[in-house]
């Protein structure tokens, strides 16, 4: 079988923009992280985990899949793919808290930095295992590699940036950072992709999500994430409005 | 000789203890202090009457200037008048119209008489620089002095004037608050409570002293706020 590959560009643009989105509405919830009191913290970090590992990184993923097309049927195993959704929750959930408790530090700066890197190279790889076709995928060393560096680095730079700024850069380009680290991370991944024919490979699970399926739920994540970043400016909002009074 | 002072300072722990170890580093003695309310529940007056060698006395408010607003009223004087209710007013309307509130301050400067105008200036510019770091600059990590000049007390104060860092001093080449001499307006205290707002408003810069170095109003070619940690 001819195993070429493309992508389509507007759904990958379209991935960069769910990424950045994401990101957007979870660095808005993280910055309030380092002045929460009592339990409220953990509203905050589950808030702000939930929308990077769920939209940021989940999202966009199954987008840019979405955009990966490939000459054979390809659906994905439903427990791997749950299990990639809560495990970017959980590990970029440990970055942020990490980020935000505590004295700042440069030692803090990175291993919350490291940890939310290595969140989105975790949900990118086992989504990848998720995928059910008649090829198997192997990996080159040295793209692999370069995929996780990125992840770190602009994961870590997003992060300074959202944390130790004010004002537009902090908001808006904390933001583009994270996508462009989410992105940067999942295309070079995809890049170190190699898939080979293998007929022995189950080519569906029992209980494998479609395309379709895919997409309704990127579509159930997406307007939740619409309805907190709404809520969460709403509620800012009214906070200016009391404070000009 | 004996002094009796009125210092206006943003409500935080161990103040007193600070100010009484620059009294007892000036060979300065506290013969008596009281504290009071002040119109802004956020603030609070510590009036002082020390005594001490003549030069650290007449130096004592400049020392002082650095906690908050001074007032050095001679022996026996009483502390000042709270605002009347059209100073209020003024003071309103500059709230409401804030960042455009330049010639609304140097109106009020104007207006208020010169034992309370420091103060009222200094008070009215802090409530302004705690509001403004709720409005804009409470998220993230709280930033310690070097970043929280440049991230937050610059673009804040820029909005209110042009403004430059050189080091950990605050240039205004062309401060709106203060006319150059023979006019000689001045209202830089609004400025110095502003920066001090917006510091004591923050948990890693909530002792910073904010004094006015230079004005223009004294002759200088500029105005410069400086600031320094504990």
């Amino acid at each position: 079988m001819d195993m070429t590959h493309h992508f389509d560009p507007l759904l990958v643009a379209l991935s960069y923009a769910i990424s950045v989105f994401g990101a957007f509405t979870a660095l808005q919830l993280a910055i309030a992280i380092p002045t929460a009191k009592g339990t409220a913290v953990w509203g905050w970090v589950l808030g702000a985990a939930a929308a990077m590992g769920g939209g940021a990184i989940w999202s966009m993923h199954f987008i840019a899949m979405l955009a990966f097309r490939m000459p054979m049927r390809v659906s994905y195993d439903l427990g791997i793919t749950l299990a990639s959704l809560l495990l970017a929750m959980l590990v970029t959930g440990a970055g942020l808290w990490i980020v935000g408790r505590g004295e700042p530090s440069i030692a803090r700066l990175l291993g919350g930095g490291s940890l939310t890197g290595l969140g989105v190279a975790t949900m990118h790889y086992t989504g990848m295992a998720a995928m059910q076709m008649p090829a198997r995928i192997s990996y080159s060393p040295g793209l692999f590699a370069l995929s996780l560096v990125i992840a770190v680095v602009a994961s870590s730079a997003a992060l300074w940036l959202c944390f130790n700024l004010r004002g537009n850069l902090q908001r808006f380009g904390s933001a583009f950072v994270m996508g462009a680290a989410v992105c940067g991370m999942h295309y070079t991944g995809m890049a170190a992709a190699r898939f080979t024919p293998d007929y022995q490979h189950p080519p569906a699970a029992a209980f494998g999500m479609e395309t379709g399926d895919l997409a309704l739920a990127i579509f159930l994540f997406t307007a939740v994430l619409l309805g907190v970043a709404l809520s969460v400016a709403l509620k800012r909002s009214r906070q200016m409005i009391e404070l000009e009074a | 000789m004996q002094l009796t002072l009125s210092v206006v300072v943003s409500r935080r722990p161990g103040l007193l203890a600070q100010v009484v170890s620059v009294l007892m580093r000036e060979d300065c003695k506290l013969l008596r202090q009281a504290v009071s309310q002040t119109g802004d529940p956020a603030l609070q007056r510590f009036t002082m009457t020390v005594e001490g060698p003549e030069a650290a006395i007449q130096d004592l408010p400049r020392l002082l200037r650095g906690f908050g607003s001074v007032e050095a009223q001679g022996l026996g004087s009483r502390p000042a008048a709270p605002p009347p209710a059209a100073v209020e007013a003024a003071v309103q309307d500059i709230v409401a119209a804030f960042p455009e509130v330049a010639e609304r301050v140097l109106a009020l400067a104007r207006a208020l008489p010169a034992a309370t105008r420091a103060a009222t200036l200094s008070a009215l510019g802090e409530r302004l620089g705690r509001r403004e770091y709720q409005r804009g600059y409470a998220l993230g990590s709280p930033l310690k002095l070097e970043p929280a000049l440049r991230r937050m007390v610059l673009p804040a104060v820029r909005q209110l004037a042009k403004a430059d860092l050189e080091g950990s001093a605050l240039r205004l080449p062309g401060c709106p608050f203060c006319a150059a001499p023979p006019a000689g307006d001045r209202g830089c205290e609004f400025l110095v409570g502003f920066a001090r707002g917006l510091l004591h408003a923050a948990p890693t810069t909530a002792d910073t002293a904010v004094r006015e170095a230079r004005c223009r109003a004294a002759g200088d070619p500029f105005c410069e706020l400086v600031f320094a940690a504990p």
